[in-house]
């Protein structure tokens, strides 16, 4: 009975939490939608005046097509790195912090500037490269410790950086625009990639809660896990896939940009325990929130002017990592 | 007696044993020559190469007029000699200053750029030109100067609590460089005109920088080197405890918060004219501890930083002599190899 009510109240907890950050994303998206560099009020929708409303109507739908593809690209990206840690075992691990954006950006931009290339084409190859650069990390780093796998990442991700910076110079004029992927400024992307991202958000995460079931295996060995009947080496294959292309997909969106991925996961985890789905919904809910705020504020705080969302995700989750760092592991070997 | 001696073959000169492995021919002071020696030629080779090409006899007639208003000897005298100088002594203070604090922080981890302290000197130096446009370098200096002793002591307090280990440490340096990194962007990206006149990269890069400006850190940085290499006889004795040290007549203390100061100065020193080197504080001194102790870890890692740091250059102005890509960029793809070398070799120091 205990145990029932346990659990129930539990339930109902993450419940509550889930439904106060979708009531905190639910104000920010129309936070976002009215404010910017034009005011829009609800003043144009009751007019007549068809120019306004035409004017009104276009801002709109901008506004919309840029916070739904934050809202899809921080959740994605937090969700996989949630993936990511429990593979790992290790609470430490980010998309940046493993070389994964960053080779992905190198190839999408490599792809960019060789010959042009379509939205699908980008996302596929953030998918290839975030692939190759954890898969390149977790080489060269061969199992050490938690954290070398991370330092070994940092150098990847720098020198991957450092190569697109290299590139970047000899990109001719008309892909610059283009290029604004990079800080994770959402203001160039097409609503082509925001429909494609929407799309791949609603057929992931579906993927990602049927994954979750069985999750916990992966605190147990390779062989204890197969006697209680868990495939180790194909389910881990399947999660590691489903990471790199949730992360992959949100490459668009967030760019070179991961230090989100570090600390939206370690927060789910600290709100709702050690339970996998509960943590990918938190993580996605948190993730999206986290990045959907950084983006309006970016639009707002300095308009006309616009601070790159990714800049403005990294000013506000670094102070968070560390307050995560010195609270949640202070003191513990845990995350070391 | 003859017996023993003929049946021992280390005795034997011409024997097989006696010829050493290749890597033990290369004595220290012979490649600590063939080191100069290369510095020499590539500083030679970037006066020479860039945007426009002279010729030799062109250089040297720049150098025994460096008054004249030719071009070759405004171009050499003006834009080529401060970037070289720069780049020697950008590479040898960084060097220097990742030894002293691998050293005194026995962390074979730290570097001047993953503690914090370079992002916070960039950070700092935007942030004065952003407030004062007009502001005075020594000013500059000393906010610079204080921002990176905060962030490093932050660092290293945040590490402490934490209980971090020294990969750890590195972490969190990592968030403080990403931070201060974003809001370097920001301000680039909200204040444009203010930011304009401040010709500077947040990859690190040599261009820029006048003789002015050397003037002005030459001494600071010349006492300190001298400074460190005075004192680094000692250098080894950080290695061990502080009983032991103290049982060997060194005050620990004192002498490790010295060279601690030293490092951080330098670092701040240098990076408030060129900007962040990321990884080059980290790297030099793995390059060069297998072969040296003491004072002559500091010398090698000096003329190494140095050697390193032109051949980068000499290499962006290769890749695009119009438009030169930050130095930082080249030298992070130099080192990177080495770097991923370095964290394979040193797994096994956070296992104790």
């Amino acid at each position: 009975m205990m145990k029932i009510n346990y659990h129930s109240s539990h339930r109902n907890n993450v419940a509550r939490m889930i439904l106060l950050l979708s009531t905190f994303i639910g104000i920010v998206l129309i936070a976002g939608l009215l404010f910017g560099t034009v005011l829009l009020d609800i003043h144009p929708f009751t007019q007549t005046n068809s120019r306004a409303n035409n004017l009104a109507a276009f801002v709109l739908e901008l506004r919309l097509n840029r916070e739904v593809l934050a809202l899809c690209c921080g959740g994605m990206l937090a969700t996989g790195s949630a993936i990511l840690q429990g593979l790992t075992r290790n609470p430490m691990v980010a998309p940046d912090l493993t070389g994964m954006t960053s080779i992905g950006c190198l190839l999408i931009i490599l792809c960019e500037i060789l010959h042009g290339s379509s939205p699908l084409m980008n996302i596929m190859l953030g998918i290839i490269g975030s692939m190759l650069g954890f898969l390149l990390c977790i080489y060269l780093a061969k199992k050490r410790q938690r954290l070398m796998v991370v330092l070994t990442g940092i150098t990847i991700s720098f020198t991957a950086t450092a190569l697109i910076q290299l590139l970047m110079l000899k990109a001719p004029d008309h892909i610059s625009d283009f290029l604004q992927f990079l800080n994770g400024s959402l203001y160039a992307a097409s609503s082509q990639t925001m429909v494609m991202l929407t799309g791949m958000t609603l057929i992931l995460m579906p993927l990602v809660f049927v994954l979750g079931k069985r999750f916990l295996v992966f605190a147990l060995d390779e062989q204890t896990s197969r006697s209680i009947g868990v495939p180790f080496t194909a389910y881990q294959t399947s999660c590691f896939l489903v990471a790199s292309m949730l992360i992959g997909s949100s490459l668009m969106g967030v760019g070179n940009m991961g230090f989100l991925g570090i600390v939206a996961p370690n927060i789910a985890r600290y709100l709702c325990g050690q339970r996998p789905r509960y943590v990918f919904a938190l993580s996605f809910l948190i993730g999206g929130l986290l990045y959907l705020l950084a983006d309006t504020l970016g639009r707002c705080l300095v308009s006309p002017a616009e601070i790159p969302a990714g800049i403005m995700t990294n000013m506000i989750t670094a102070p968070i990592f560390l307050y995560v760092l010195f609270h949640f592991y202070r003191g513990q070997d845990g995350w070391n | 007696m003859v017996i023993g001696r003929a049946a021992d073959p280390g005795n034997d000169p011409h024997h097989a044993y006696m010829k050493k492995p290749i890597h033990q021919q290369l004595t220290l002071p012979f490649a600590q020559t063939i080191i100069i020696f290369l510095i020499m030629v590539f500083v030679l080779l970037d006066l020479k190469s860039g945007a426009m090409k002279f010729q030799w006899s062109e250089i040297f007639a720049a150098f025994q007029h460096p008054e004249s208003t030719s071009i070759p000897a405004i171009a050499i005298m003006q834009v080529r000699l401060p970037m070289v100088i720069i780049a020697m002594l950008a590479g040898s203070g960084l060097a220097v200053s990742g030894l002293l604090l691998q050293s005194v922080t026995q962390n074979p981890l730290a570097c001047p750029s993953l503690s914090g302290i370079e992002y916070a000197t960039a950070f700092s130096v935007i942030l004065c030109y952003m407030l004062d446009p007009e502001i005075s370098r020594a000013a500059i200096m000393m906010i610079a100067l204080s921002g990176g002793i905060l962030t490093y002591l932050l660092v290293q307090w945040i590490a402490k609590r934490t209980g971090a280990s020294s990969a750890g440490i590195t972490l969190i340096g990592v968030a403080f460089n990403s931070l201060y990194y974003s809001a370097i962007q920001a301000i680039l990206i909200a204040f444009p005109y203010q930011s304009q006149a401040i010709l500077y990269d947040l990859n690190g890069s040599l261009i820029g920088v006048t003789l002015a400006d050397i003037q002005f850190i030459i001494l600071p940085y010349l006492l300190l080197i001298t400074g460190v290499l005075l004192l680094s006889k000692r250098m080894d004795l950080l290695d061990m405890d502080d009983a032991h040290a103290t049982a060997l007549g060194l005050n620990i203390r004192k002498y490790r918060s010295i060279m601690l100061g030293v490092a951080i100065l330098l670092s701040t020193l240098i990076t408030s004219l060129v900007g962040p080197l990321l990884f080059f504080g980290l790297a030099v001194p793995h390059l060069v501890r297998p072969f040296a102790r003491g004072t002559q870890a500091v010398w090698c890692c000096a003329i190494l930083g140095a050697l390193l740091l032109l051949i980068a250059a000499y290499v962006t102005q290769m890749l695009a002599p119009q438009t030169p890509p930050p130095i930082g960029l080249v030298m992070l793809l130099m080192i990177a190899p080495i770097l991923i070398v370095i964290i394979q070799r040193y797994r096994s120091y956070d296992e104790n």
